[in-house]
């Protein structure tokens, strides 16, 4: 009996160790839901867990039916979180063919030239200065020139520096791993939410990864809500870094254009600090700033002005993202922007 | 890896165990790997250091058991040149190059020698004094050469004490890896409550004082007396939970595996003396520059000068070890003065009856805390420059100075229970008795809860990671 239970802790151990330390053993098991999903309840619920902030993530349907699309729209969002695969798909538009590039993750397309192609630059307000402070680059048009054979033969010593930064990388992540695949039940939860209410009702200590409203009825990650961060949504930013920035949008829209794309659209996202307190600090208003500004070429979808007018709640109560009225409005705009390429 | 970390938790488990299902050869090769992978895990790359070390000391330490004479003390010296010339590269060597800029600035010559940009290997000089140890007790006849390398590499990398000690002799620790432990229940329980004790000490007491501290430090200059005093006696508890967290979790994780590591704090705050506080605090640090630096200068053997000069000298290099900074150096020095004024009292003043009361004993604890408290300033600033503006500052303490609000009045008073209650347990409880197991099951999973409800958890690294 104790050797069987010496064996079995062995084992549990190993495995949860193994799905921790390897990158793909990871991916694997996420996809496999071996361990739960730790932005189950919210992102911002994952980063405080706050019981007040715990709400299951929202399930939104797929408004498209795709067999009554006849256009030859090919939509690309060169887009961040907000409209990621687990948001958005092809489901949501009405366009013959969708695809969704990630801001961290540059790829090679082939556009068709008998179909309308048209590039959406999406951006949440905090990702600004990050997506615009150079000209992109995260799209690139297919060509030969990309698929010449590469010279596969590797050294020894690169065979070394390959492995030596690949052990560097998942032990970089493994901590962070075990606390998803092995600290991340429900019933794991309850201590966290526990030490999580102690802490910032007792010590008014909290993780400095979230901020709360004034009243402490609304959430809000750091990025946006830090009056120190660059980001945030109250950091002061002048007059020459916003031209700056437009500048840099209208070379993207130049440079795409010259690509072959029919249309470039910019759409940037409010923060949801921006909506629900922006009296937390001193707003510095870039979104309404960039979309205004009498230099910029581009076509702007804009959602700001109507999530200002807006009276139903826009953002997930325990995430930084928008629930699935919020999305649906944005869809709404794209797809009548869409409507005029029919 | 950090001790503090889940990463380590589920470390250990696996290498517990599967150490449970293995012979003496399989253990030993377990043993390897597993320090090899807690070592590598910081920054890869160094462990080829680590395996250039181990190499040189172990042909040294045969070489130098087969030779005589002249020949035997050369292959120790180069033994010993090659471990302090890596140390000295990595820890020192930007030190000297900055203090050479100064000097050669004085007379207006420029310095061209380039500083070096590299990280400093994770507990660099604990492993390389722990290997220094074996080649000189091998060289004095008191220790065989290992024969076996692979007993021999663990001997520098058993992970437990490997990146910040204690600094092992081979005269303990050697015999047992190459006996075959029994699994002993009672050293299982005893090893898990120290374990969890540590870790209890390093994240509840250590990581909340540093959030005071770490404020209170950073600019001194802009706080005012009664924050960097607060501050200051906080820190004192700060590092003692730190580093001694750290050695009761290595203890604890080595002796659930049937190894006996040294002892290496007794209640240093209740010492009555400054050599009685070097006598309880980093005991295998200091018994290591008593056996090797202090004694082979002269000791108590050579006249009063000797001693005199041989007692700073060692305190200075103590520092210096610390760290490649003036502050460690003047913190070090600090000790040896201390010392050195400590011996002439004793010498040059009787000793009076009421120097036997427990008043007594009880205001020469206290006089040695706060000179040892006022000491770690230099320890812990970041320049002597900071350290002379803490010490200005907490002299010009008045009755108008405010705390901070990096702490709420809850977590300050909650700050001091814990110093108080640390206290308590060191004087009236200071190890954990055998206990069956249904108390130490309470006990254990008590102990991990609080430290995971009072917790804070940064990811802080130990202090003494850092030399």
């Amino acid at each position: 009996m104790t050797r069987f239970a010496k064996y079995l802790i062995l084992i549990i151990a190993l495995f949860y160790w193994s799905i921790s330390h390897f990158e793909t053993l990871y991916s694997w098991a996420g996809k496999n839901r071996i361990y739960p999903d730790d932005y189950r309840y919210g992102d911002l619920y994952r980063l405080s867990f706050l019981p007040e902030f715990k709400e299951k993530k929202e399930v939104c349907e797929d408004k498209i039916d795709q067999s009554t699309i006849k256009n030859k729209v090919h939509l690309y969002l060169l887009g961040d979180s907000f409209t990621d695969e687990s948001n958005l798909n092809v489901n949501n538009f009405e366009v013959e063919q969708y695809n969704y590039i990630h801001w961290d993750r540059p790829q090679t397309v082939e556009l068709d030239n008998h179909a309308k192609n048209i590039l959406i630059l999406q951006s949440v307000e905090r990702s600004l200065k990050l997506h615009f402070v150079k000209q992109s680059d995260e799209l690139e048009i297919k060509s030969k020139a990309n698929s010449i054979k590469q010279n596969t033969h590797k050294s020894i010593l690169e065979y070394a520096e390959n492995w030596v930064n690949t052990f560097s990388k998942n032990t970089k992540n493994t901590e962070e791993r075990i606390w998803h695949t092995l600290l991340n039940y429900d019933f794991v939860l309850f201590f966290k939410e526990l030490k999580a209410s102690f802490d910032l009702k007792l010590f008014d200590r909290k993780s400095t990864n979230y901020n709360l409203s004034a009243d402490k009825k609304q959430i809000f990650y750091f990025e946006e809500a830090d009056i120190n961060c660059p980001n945030s949504a109250f950091y002061k930013v002048s007059d020459t870094e916003i031209k700056a920035f437009v500048d840099i949008i209208n070379n993207d829209l130049e440079h795409y254009k010259n690509m072959g794309f029919e249309e470039v659209y910019l759409a940037l996202i409010p923060n949801k600090v921006s909506i629900l307190d922006p009296t937390l600090g001193k707003y510095n208003h870039v979104l309404e700033r960039v979309q205004t500004h009498p230099d910029l070429k581009i076509k702007v979808i804009d959602i700001y002005t109507q999530f200002k007018k807006e009276t139903r709640p826009l953002f997930s109560k325990s995430d930084t993202h928008w629930n699935c009225y919020g999305s649906s409005i944005w869809q709404a705009e794209v797809n009548a922007e869409i409507q005029r390429y029919k | 890896m950090l001790f503090n970390s889940a990463h380590f938790i589920v470390f250990f488990i696996i290498v517990t165990t599967a150490y449970f299902s293995l012979g003496l050869k399989g253990r030993l090769y377990l043993l390897l790997f597993a320090s090899c992978y807690f070592y590598m895990v910081f920054r890869p790359i160094y462990i080829l250091i680590l395996f250039f070390t181990i190499v040189i000391d172990y042909y040294a330490g045969i070489w130098i058991e087969q030779s005589t004479g002249s020949k035997r003390k050369l292959l120790l010296i180069i033994s010993l040149i090659s471990n302090i010339g890596i140390l000295a590269y990595f820890k020192y060597f930007n030190f000297l190059n900055q203090n050479l800029t100064h000097l050669l600035g004085y007379f207006k010559v420029e310095n061209n020698i380039p500083f070096l940009e590299i990280l400093l290997p994770i507990g660099l000089s604990f492993h390389t004094f722990q290997a220094m140890s074996y080649t000189i007790e091998v060289y004095r006849g008191k220790q065989p050469a290992e024969q076996h390398f692979g007993v021999y590499a663990l001997y520098v990398m058993f992970y437990p004490q490997l990146v910040a000690g204690p600094i092992e002799r081979p005269q303990n620790i050697l015999p047992q890896l190459k006996t075959f432990q029994k699994y002993d229940l009672e050293n299982v329980k005893s090893g898990l409550l120290l374990m969890a004790w540590g870790l209890f000490k390093k994240v509840v007491i250590a990581d909340r004082l540093a959030l005071f501290v770490d404020y209170a430090y950073n600019q001194p200059s802009e706080k005012n007396g009664l924050t960097l005093l607060m501050a200051t006696f906080f820190y004192t508890f700060q590092i003692y939970c730190d580093f001694s967290g750290y050695s009761d979790i290595a203890i604890g994780s080595a002796r659930v595996m049937g190894y006996n590591l040294m002892e290496n704090f007794k209640s240093p705050y209740f010492s009555g003396s400054i050599s009685e506080f070097w006598r309880r605090w980093h005991i295998s640090l200091s018994s290591w520059f008593r056996d090797y630096l202090y004694i082979p200068l002269g000791g108590n053997r050579k006249g009063i000068t000797r001693k005199y000069l041989g007692l700073f000298l060692v305190f200075m290099v103590s520092g210096l070890w610390h760290g490649a900074k003036w502050t460690f150096v003047v913190w070090g020095s600090l000790h040896g003065i201390y010392l050195i004024l400590a011996a002439l009292r004793q010498s040059l003043l009787p000793d009076f009856a009421i120097s036997k009361s427990r008043l007594f004993s009880f205001l020469n604890v206290l006089a040695t805390f706060i000179i040892v408290m006022f000491s770690w300033v230099f320890f812990r600033a970041s320049g002597i420059f900071d350290a002379t503006q803490i010490f200005k500052k907490i002299a010009q303490l008045n009755f108008a100075d405010e705390l901070p609000n990096i702490m709420n009045t809850n977590e300050l008073i909650f700050s001091f229970i814990l110093i108080f209650a640390l206290l308590l347990k060191e004087k009236f409880y200071f190890s954990f008795r055998p206990l069956g197991s249904i108390q130490f099951g309470i006990l254990f999973v008590f102990l991990l809860f609080l430290t995971y409800f009072l917790g804070v958890f940064s990811n802080q690294q130990f202090i003494y990671f850092q030399f």
